[in-house]
């Protein structure tokens, strides 16, 4: 149960930093700064409850509102450039936040132990969670509720006249401005929302992880966080959760026992996973008839189920594999997510057909891809006349 | 209305707009005419704010506009079509007249919750109007990239009118249509007259031109070489000559 309320937490965190980059990426800006602002929630609130000894939730606010203002600051000279210029000025300014924690150095005197942010050594003990006596369930509770709330105000905005005016600005800034949108505003507001939401999630990784250190707030992670919508679709929050589910919970945790194979695997299933779904997950999902989509449906139900079910069912199947073919060597872990996968992907015998009928049209993309790749155009060229 | 004096605009060493003077009076329609690479889109892209100008001065009701950005010259009341359609290919019909409602009284009118959230009952009120004059209404939720080509041009006329300009730019907004969609066209610039809206309209299709237009500009190499109806410029021979050489005068007419 332990691996799932830590599951859970992650998917959770990382939903609400995929969610900030989703704000920021409706305006056309592909923005590599969010990882920056996530470490600013993280270390601004982690001050804030060891050293200042406020409750996680006032923390929260703070940390999301000040990684706000630093991205309203930042926004203004940065939303100057467009494009691969804008890319790299955020990559900049990520890059600058690291090493300013990497630098940063606050310790109190707290009982026997000092407590802060230490430079290069990072900033441990941020006890909120076990010095308040929070089990693992109720971390998870609070995560997730924190995620659904985040995720229902950005779901809300979408569906507002400012979400369709930030779709139009990410469409044609120029058709835009020219129907009276203010570019500067737009730009630097959907900036400043998407930092508050990646302060929020800062907060809630640094208090859950109880140990940061500027080394997790890299380019990587920035890279994390612009493509879980990607991947997911920027039409729909609920693609963001999805990618977040299949990367976080199936290519980073469920494939552990790949060992380095892992790795590799989890690169070529992001690029299949893309062109299965060029315009993400929830493309897919609309695309299915009522039929398919109460099986996707149901994959989820059951799915939830048997998570909660537990150790338990889950270790009944891994001794019924075992049963069959002989000592695998596979663990809980290994096994309910081999579970989840063959739920998700096809709950009852008709999605399992519904699995095997998509494989053709799967390959024929894939195949259509390779062919371009060696003709090295991605634009495929009438054949000459011999 | 809208006063241009000594306009100039240069790219680089090409002047593509050279010390224009023109006046456009309210409630007038004028066309602005001229080969291609004249300097007439340019010219409408100096009113809008798009680029900013090399010299001269742009006023509007009393009020200069010369380099204000392209929102702001929106909120003085002028609103522009472009050359090529430019919609918000993936919002809806609808959305695409939603975003547009950044005019001045409507603002003062709702709060600004409101005026982001939802936009007030006036507002989508009016957006509701622009689509049944567009004849949109029973596309209003299909995305604007899947219409038809002709859909997509009066979707972009209702998207500047959703605006409720004074001063409406079209820059070529017959472009590509067919005979009878210039008819319709036609009309619906005249009901827009009929509403009081002042037209600067660049345009080829001289069948429209000449019909609707009460003066005409006609441009070549960024200068203004004519002025006057439609049938003084098309007696002048000075227009002649830049539309069709000096050769021979053929029956063709001004129009080429």
């Amino acid at each position: 149960m332990q691996f799932w309320y830590g599951l859970a937490q992650l998917i959770g965190v990382h939903t609400i930093l995929g969610l900030s980059a989703y704000v920021v990426l409706q305006t056309g800006q592909v923005t590599m700064a969010q990882a920056g602002f996530f470490a600013i929630g993280a270390y601004v609130s982690g001050m804030l409850t060891t050293i200042a000894g406020w409750h996680i939730v006032p923390a929260l606010f703070i940390g999301g509102a000040t990684a706000a203002a630093v991205a309203a600051i930042a926004g203004f000279p940065a939303l100057r450039v467009k494009g691969l210029m804008f890319v790299v000025a955020t990559i900049a300014f990520g890059e600058a936040v690291r090493l300013f924690w990497f630098n940063f150095t606050y310790q109190v005197q707290q009982g026997a132990v000092k407590v802060g942010p230490q430079g290069g050594e990072g900033f441990k003990q941020i006890r909120f969670f076990p010095a308040n006596g929070w089990t693992d369930l109720d971390r998870a509770i609070f995560i997730l509720a924190v995620m659904a709330i985040v995720m229902a105000g950005v779901w809300w905005l979408d569906r507002s006249r400012a979400g369709a005016v930030l779709r139009a600005v990410g469409e044609d800034d120029l058709a835009a401005q020219s129907v009276g949108v203010n570019l500067t505003a737009v730009k630097v507001s959907a900036f400043a929302i998407g930092g508050f939401i990646a302060g929020v999630g800062g907060t809630l990784y640094s208090h859950y992880t109880t140990h940061i250190e500027h080394a997790n707030f890299g380019v990587v992670l920035a890279t994390f966080a612009i493509a879980y919508p990607i991947v997911g679709g920027l039409h729909n929050v609920f693609g963001t959760l999805a990618a977040v589910i299949f990367i976080q919970g199936f290519l980073v945790e469920g494939l552990r026992f790949l060992g380095d194979w892992r790795n590799l695997l989890f690169g070529f299933l992001i690029v299949v996973a893309m062109n299965v779904s060029p315009r993400g997950f929830v493309s897919v999902y609309r695309d299915l008839s009522p039929y398919w989509r109460r099986r996707v449906y149901g994959g989820a139900i059951v799915t939830v189920v048997l998570v909660l079910a537990g150790e338990t069912a889950a270790n009944e199947i891994v001794a019924a594999v075992e049963g069959v073919l002989g000592n695998t060597g596979l663990e809980y872990n290994h096994m309910a997510w081999i579970a989840f996968i063959v739920v998700m992907a096809g709950w009852s015998w008709s999605g399992l057909a519904a699995a095997v009928r998509l494989l053709p049209a799967g390959l024929r993309r894939l195949s259509a891809l390779l062919r371009d790749a060696v003709g090295g155009s991605a634009v495929r060229r009438p054949r000459k006349a011999a | 209305m809208l006063e241009i004096q000594a306009l100039t605009k240069n790219f680089g060493g090409v002047v593509a707009v050279d010390a224009l003077d023109l006046t456009v009076n309210e409630g007038e329609i004028v066309a602005l005419i001229g080969p291609n690479g004249s300097g007439k889109s340019t010219t409408v892209n100096l009113i809008a704010g798009i680029f900013p100008a090399s010299g001269g001065r742009i006023s509007f009701k009393g009020r200069d506009i010369t380099d204000t950005q392209p929102h702001r010259t929106l909120e003085c009341g002028i609103a522009r079509t472009f050359q090529n359609i430019r919609l918000f290919n993936e919002l809806t019909v609808w959305q695409n007249l939603w975003v547009a409602q950044n005019a001045p009284e409507t603002r003062k009118s709702e709060n600004f919750v409101k005026r982001w959230m939802s936009g007030s009952a006036a507002a989508r009120r009016s957006v509701e109007e622009e689509l049944a004059f567009a004849n949109l209404a029973e596309k209003r939720d299909e995305l604007a990239g899947n219409l038809a080509f002709g859909e997509q041009r009066r979707l972009e006329l209702a998207r500047s009118l959703a605006a409720n300009p004074s001063l409406l730019l079209l820059d070529e907004p017959a472009a590509g249509m067919s005979l009878e969609e210039v008819k319709a066209l036609d009309g619906r610039l005249r009901t827009l007259q009929g509403r009081g809206i002042t037209i600067l309209l660049v345009e080829h299709v001289m069948e429209l031109v000449m019909g609707i237009a009460g003066r005409i500009a006609v441009l070549n190499f960024g200068r203004k070489i004519a002025e006057g109806t439609p049938a003084e410029v098309q007696a002048d021979p000075v227009v002649r000559e830049a539309y069709l050489g000096t050769a021979e005068p053929t029956a063709a007419g001004a129009a080429g």
